[in-house]
């Protein structure tokens, strides 16, 4: 299953909505094997609505989610898990009232083959020691980068093959969004594990991305390498 | 033939139930399950106010009505102001405690045995001791008290009723007191059940608790489920529906007291089924079409009228010190900011910066941790969202949270401020005024969406509108609040670079007209020909504050944000 | 002092009886966000049914004991699958899945009566001696409530914080959106904290049954007093649970020593009211 071709991750045409809206209008996504694919677009353009209806969240009402060649689509997150893909939402996806600790413990929660996750609980708290110094300390009083961390961390928990991360930097200071940036690039490189991002902050999520695709009002606009969106004013035509 | 007309008063009782049961779970949204107590004890107070005080006829009815209505607003009042669980659990504890002290306090009540020989109506010298004397009575108060929650639904006050069921936040921020609405449309709705109980009183001539249990509650819930939350004919249709039933159960054997409990299982299963397979109940509710519209001059139409300007270049809203912190995070951190009249400010930075929290902060939505706020000159410190709209501060919402199933205009219509449609007096005691008002006012909301280029969309709903006409809205109903102080959120991230170009005018056009303008804003290209300064908000810090120029060429601000 | 003592006595064993009810009704809120009226109707049912099982199928009392305790599970669990889960999986506003649940409510209390007829069902084959502290009066029944309430708020305790499950519980208490993203199959908690909340319900059932005997009506008051602690402790607090009808149990005894005894039910409104008025989050919400 680990080396075959073709892309990991593939939206084809979806679209996803609440009530009589609908956000994600025909939406055509690939993510290939060991990449980072970053999507961009303005507040309100659906990315959010399409990550989650990508993962089983939301229950697409048009296209087809496919998870290395297999249909998944609209089936439940506890399913996705368990193949191999894990999901960051944005804001701080943590549980607040428990400790750090057993957030981890969470992050594998559906695991079924629990051997590796020692080794898992020590490489998360290799690339984030404050969150082994904070172990035993309610997660809702960690400040709000110390939350991302563990949110990150707790994806890493079931040493997943593809992490679909929203708005990892949201609220952080820049020196934090550099560390998360370059915590997903590590990630990336030393684990291959695909990463499928949305972001706002150009700058930082720019240099890491192998590709880059832009919503904007549900459509996606475009969809290609990252060094074109390098120019601002190129940029600016897409949100 | 004599039990046939029987069937028709209790209908009308229950139409008064259902009718006003629905004014509370259908028109305000609100789960409560009191309205046996009050039924109660409009029957109850009715009854000790004619045996016992001697007062005629219709005064004990109307006594009654006030006094239930009083208590269903005091003791409704602290689950309101919380709202959701709170108010069922109140509510079920009222029934508890009335329950409770109509079979205690038998030096007033006569306790579990009920009160009888209560007097009937004698209207013109004759008694009404007969279910066909008792008819037109009974018809009477029926059509009265339907007309009443009628009057309520299609005045202002329903308009704004309909816009809180939908979005709470939404309807705060133009400038609505949600809680006095929940709490007027509670407290009548309980004063009209308790109509239905003094006309019990009269009818039987005898009271007693067993008529007024939870199961009661649930009788009636299950004619409003029937018929239609929010339809008032629905909720009719329910009662004259779930009072027939019973009537046919009659041709089934069985001994009284299993009817009785086969009857409630019926009703339980009804309800349970309606929500499965009809939600909206056999009549849905109405969706109200446009009003129709006075014709419009041609030629440019002017900014709508703004109240009490500020002078231009003087500052009107002005904070210091601001902090909001939620556990861990701090979303702001001893921000400062003034807005000044004439301007147009942005307030730029990444997303989770603390601009939104800022806006939350200015207009009462969270209360700082810390700082103050002033508008002109005197602090808005605890006010309530409302309040400070009506004071001229008002804010758009960055998810947009319009009323999706109300029309274009009644969205701005319901944002207008200074309606006497909104008080529930008014509607009923000064109805030309509102009638007067009303007319005005949809001339008004069809000025501020011709300023807005809307005004052919008027009649349409408003989740048909595409994205940039929802925007537009955003900003029409942010206009019509009339607040000279206007706060933006977002207002035109996704909108294509033409309909940039057309909206442009309309803010500059506020801002000379005086009125104080603050726009978060991701395009730079928007602050940059928009914004007469800018502040660059970044980990809930004002880092910077200037023109766009200024900030743009900052070369600390290039790295963190601008890319 | 004596009566003083009498009633704290009777206040700590109510009040564990009402502890436990707010327990199982307050785990199957914190979790689900489900407001179960069918609680107390349900409640009601498992007593009959331990009653039918002595009375009628002629069971000894423990066998009678158990097969309530399975019953009650089981229909807990049918009623989360069978009647909220399609409501749920239709994402139906909150005030419609509560309607859904009175209307539950009405159907059980009826069935019952029609089933079992009004009259108090009783159980002459338990009984049970008292004891005496100072002059007032312990009963062996009483002991049994308070030390159902320690052994089970124990157990409970300890299964939320030691086992997968009891995470996967608390997890989704704390953040049921966050609960679904790691995988948590939110359905099985959700049957899994029905049946737990149910299974505990029917112990209070039976204690009751034994002490004043099972009525149709009984079902009311129990859900009633259940949310009330649930409110008064804090929502999504076990801890709270407990300490609210403790509270209740403590206010509402104690409160007979000035106010006459049919005002009782009134307490815990008034109560309710204070605490709503001063403290809207609950007296021990937190931790």
């Amino acid at each position: 299953m680990s080396d075959e071709p073709g892309p990991i991750l593939v939206a084809e045409a979806l679209s996803v909505g609440y009530g009589k809206k609908t956000v994600v209008d025909g939406v055509d996504l690939r993510l290939d094997r060991g990449e980072v694919l970053l999507i961009l677009g303005h507040n309100g353009a659906g990315k959010t609505t399409l990550m989650r209806g990508i993962f089983g969240l939301i229950k697409p009402r048009a296209g087809r989610v496919l998870h290395d060649g297999a249909d998944i689509t609209g089936r439940r997150p506890a399913e996705n898990v368990m193949a191999g893909i894990a999901f960051v939402p944005q804001g701080h996806g943590i549980f607040p009232s428990l400790s750090v600790r057993e957030n981890l413990d969470l992050g594998a929660f559906a695991v079924h083959d629990t051997a590796h996750i020692p080794d898992n609980l020590k490489i998360v708290f290799e690339m984030f020691p404050i969150l082994a110094e904070r172990a035993g300390q309610v997660a809702g009083t960690l400040s709000g980068g110390q939350q991302q961390m563990l949110a990150l961390g707790m994806a890493l928990m079931h040493r997943p093959r593809v992490i679909i991360l929203d708005e990892p930097s949201i609220g952080l200071a820049p020196n934090l969004v550099a560390t998360v940036m370059q915590s997903v690039k590590t990630i990336n490189q030393r684990f291959g594990t695909s990463i499928l991002m949305v972001e706002q902050s150009v700058s930082y999520s720019l240099p890491i991305a192998d590709r880059t695709v832009v919503i904007k009002t549900g459509r996606k606009v475009y969809d290609g390498p990252p060094a074109a969106l390098e120019d601002r004013v190129e940029l600016i035509k897409y949100f | 033939m004599e039990y046939l007309i029987h069937i028709l008063v209790m209908m009308c009782l229950y139409v008064i139930l259902s009718t006003s049961f629905n004014l509370v779970v259908g028109s305000a949204g609100l789960f409560a399950l009191s309205h046996a107590a009050f039924y109660a004890i409009g029957a109850y107070a009715s009854a000790i106010l004619i045996i016992d005080v001697g007062l005629p006829f219709p005064l004990p009815l109307l006594i009654g009505a006030l006094f239930t209505a009083a208590i269903g607003a005091v003791a409704a009042l602290p689950a309101l102001r919380i709202g959701g669980h709170y108010l069922v659990i109140v509510t079920l504890a009222l029934q508890v405690i009335v329950l409770a002290f109509l079979i205690n306090a038998q030096a007033i009540t006569r306790g579990p045995a009920g009160i009888s020989g209560i007097p009937r109506v004698e209207l013109f010298g004759l008694a009404l001791d007969s279910p066909q004397r008792f008819l037109p009575l009974a018809a009477f108060f029926a059509a009265f008290c339907f007309w009443i929650a009628w009057r309520l639904t299609e005045s202002p006050f329903g308009r704004a009723l309909r816009a809180m069921r939908e979005d709470e936040e939404a309807t705060k921020a133009i400038g609505k007191n949600v809680v006095y609405m929940k709490l007027s449309a509670f407290a009548l709705s309980a004063g009209l059940a308790s109509v239905a109980g003094a006309l019990l009183g009269r009818y039987v001539s005898f009271i007693s608790v067993e008529s007024f249990t939870i199961e009661e509650t649930i009788y009636v819930l299950a004619m409003v489920i029937l018929g239609g939350t929010g339809n008032l004919w629905g909720s009719a249709l329910g009662a004259v529906i779930l009072v027939s039933l019973p009537e046919l159960l009659k041709f089934v054997e069985m001994p009284a007291e299993i009817a009785d409990k086969v009857r409630q299982i019926l009703y339980g299963i009804l309800l349970i089924v309606m929500l499965r397979l009809r939600p909206e109940g056999l009549i849905a509710e109405v969706s109200r079409a446009a009003q129709r519209l006075a014709p419009v001059p041609a030629g440019e139409v002017p900014v709508p009228a703004i109240a009490a300007a500020t002078p231009a270049g003087e500052i009107t809203v002005s904070g210091r010190g601001l902090s909001k912190h939620f556990g861990g995070i701090r979303a702001v951190e001893d921000f400062d900011i003034d807005l000044t009249a004439g301007t147009i400010t942005g307030l730029i930075g990444p997303n989770g910066a603390g601009k939104t929290t800022a806006f939350n902060l200015i207009t009462g939505f969270l209360p700082p941790t810390a700082g103050t706020i002033s508008f002109r000159g005197r602090s808005v410190a605890g006010r309530k969202p409302h309040e400070i709209v009506r004071a001229g501060v008002a804010r758009s919402f960055q998810d947009l949270k319009l009323f999706t199933k109300m029309t274009v205009l009644d969205n701005v219509l319901v944002a207008l401020p200074r309606q006497s449609g909104d008080g529930v007096l008014s509607v009923f005691f000064r109805p030309f005024r509102v009638r007067a008002e009303e007319t005005a006012n949809i001339a008004r909301a069809v000025e501020v969406l011709r300023f807005v280029g809307l005004e052919d969309k008027a009649g349409e709903t408003a989740d048909n509108l595409s994205y940039a006409e929802e925007k537009l809205l955003v900003i029409a109903r942010l206009l019509a609040t009339e607040a000279e102080v206007l706060l933006f959120d977002e207002p035109l991230s996704g909108l294509a670079p033409t309909t940039l170009e057309e909206i442009f005018p309309v803010f500059r056009r506020l801002a000379a007209a005086g009125k104080t303008i603050c726009i978060i804003e991701h395009n730079l290209d928007v602050i940059k020909r928009l914004c007469d300064t800018a502040i660059y908000l970044d980990e809930g810090r004002a880092l910077r504050k200037g023109t766009p120029e200024e900030l743009m060429n900052d070369p600390e601000l290039a790295g963190r944000y601008f890319s | 002092m004596d009566l003083l003592l009498q009633l704290a006595i009777n206040g700590i064993a109510n009040g564990s009886h009402y502890a436990l009810l707010a327990i199982g009704f307050g785990l199957i809120f914190a979790t689900t966000g489900i407001v179960h009226f069918a609680y107390g109707p349900l409640y009601a049912l498992s007593a009959y049914f331990v009653w039918m099982s002595v009375a009628w199928l002629g069971l000894p009392f423990v066998a009678a004991l158990v097969a309530g305790v399975a019953a009650s599970t089981v229909v807990g669990m049918l009623a989360y699958l069978w009647l909220h889960r399609p409501f749920e999986r239709n994402q139906s506003p909150a005030f419609v899945v509560m309607i859904v649940s009175l209307g539950l409510f009405i159907v059980v209390e009826n069935g019952i009566g029609i089933v079992f007829g009004t009259d108090t069902k009783v159980l002459e084959e338990v009984t049970y001696g008292i004891h005496f502290v100072g002059d007032a009066v312990i009963s062996e029944l009483q002991i049994a409530q308070v030390v159902a309430l320690v052994l089970i708020g124990a157990a409970l305790a300890l299964f939320l914080k030691l086992t997968n499950y009891g995470k996967a519980v608390r997890a989704m208490t704390d953040n049921p959106d966050m609960a679904a993203v790691i995988g948590i199959d939110t359905v099985r908690i959700s049957v899994l904290v029905f049946a737990i909340g149910s299974a505990i319900a029917a112990i209070p059932a039976v204690l009751v049954l034994i002490k004043d005997g099972a009525t149709p009506a009984m079902g009311f008051s129990a859900v009633f007093v259940a949310f009330v602690a649930v409110i008064v402790g804090g929502l999504g607090s076990i801890r709270g649970a407990i300490l609210g009808g403790l509270l209740l149990g403590m206010v509402e005894n104690l409160g007979m020593w000035k106010i006459p005894t049919e005002w009782q039910s009134s307490i815990a409104f008034v109560v309710l009211f204070l605490v709503l008025l001063l403290r809207p989050n609950g007296l021990f919400k937190g931790q």
